[in-house]
């Protein structure tokens, strides 16, 4: 591989437009952290920025500033990890089975019905507020986390990058069916990790 | 539930609590119409629903506004959680990126 330490004198105008050093400069974090959250290994994560950047660099010619630089980064990066989970196949490990077996959760009463003191409480400080906080973050980052990788491939695809249903099927070969079991166990785990980290809460009633 | 303090409240409560899906059948729900649109007789029954149960309610705005949260930008808030690249991998992705000629 050639590591030129003098620029070349005259750049050819597709080069100074494919500036991959400069991406990664300005966008390297950020497409860093968002690889990072949805796939959760720091090696894969940091694959999947260069095979975005090499894309880049392959086809910035027909990007033609339709839209900012770094939302067509994140483009091709999405692909990339949609590949990527593709890839992986539908492996269904022991975690997961533990997390469905949860299901049926402590927070209800035999006939179905919230236990009171269990159920959803009233969160303080309240969503805008909440959002202003680092700690905020850093207990909905821990939570997501704790989700077995499966679903939160699911959660991801569908919650974070708003993916419709069907396309999350599609790429991760999963029927409909499972995809909102997966979903709704996700969701109700991340509120009631929530909960517990971050919002202290109290319980109430409507009449 | 809740406990209604009188008789009527109580009947009412009762009826609703009787002709609507547990709650533990509503959060299911909730988190259904967030993916597909759900039938009419669904959505009503969950609105009525919510009319007794300040719970049911309470988990489908935490969970939307979970959702809201998840979706907003980073940069829009104070999201700083996550990464950054090492001055390493910095390096390693601009070797990688050298032309090769």
């Amino acid at each position: 591989m050639n590591q030129p330490e003098v620029e070349p004198l005259a750049p050819s105008p597709v080069r100074s437009h494919a500036d991959p050093d400069r991406w990664v400069d300005e966008h390297g974090d950020c497409l860093y952290r968002f690889a990072l959250t949805r796939v959760r290994k720091e090696e894969v994560a940091e694959d999947l920025v260069q095979e975005t950047l090499l894309v880049a660099v392959r086809t910035h010619e027909k990007f033609g500033g339709r839209s900012s630089e770094r939302s067509w980064l994140v483009g091709i990066l999405k692909n990339k990890i949609c590949d990527y989970f593709r890839k992986l196949g539908r492996e269904t490990n022991f975690t997961d089975l533990e997390f469905f077996r949860d299901e049926h959760s402590d927070k209800f009463d035999s006939e179905d019905y919230w236990i009171h003191e269990r159920g959803p409480s009233d969160w303080k400080p309240e969503g805008e507020e909440a959002m202003k906080r680092a700690e905020f973050w850093q207990a909905l980052h821990a939570c997501l986390a704790r989700l077995p990788e499966r679903v939160a491939q699911v959660f991801m695809l569908r919650e974070m990058d708003d993916m419709p249903s069907k396309e999350v099927c599609a790429t991760l070969n999963i029927s409909e069916a499972n995809l909102w079991v997966m979903l709704h166990r996700a969701r109700m785990a991340l509120r009631e990790g929530l909960e517990v980290q971050f919002f202290e809460g109290q319980g109430g009633s409507k009449l | 539930m809740i406990e209604p303090n009188n008789w009527w409240k109580t009947k009412i409560v009762m009826f609703i609590a009787v002709h609507t899906p547990k709650c533990h059948d509503i959060t299911r729900l909730i988190s259904q119409s967030m993916d597909h649109p759900l039938a009419l007789r669904a959505r009503f029954s969950m609105r009525i629903h919510y009319l007794i149960c300040a719970w049911c309610e309470r988990y489908r705005d935490q969970l939307l506004f979970l959702r809201q949260a998840l979706r907003t930008p980073p940069r829009e808030n104070a999201n700083q959680a996550g990464g950054t690249l090492s001055a390493d991998a910095r390096a390693r992705l601009k070797i990688a990126m050298q032309p090769e000629t």
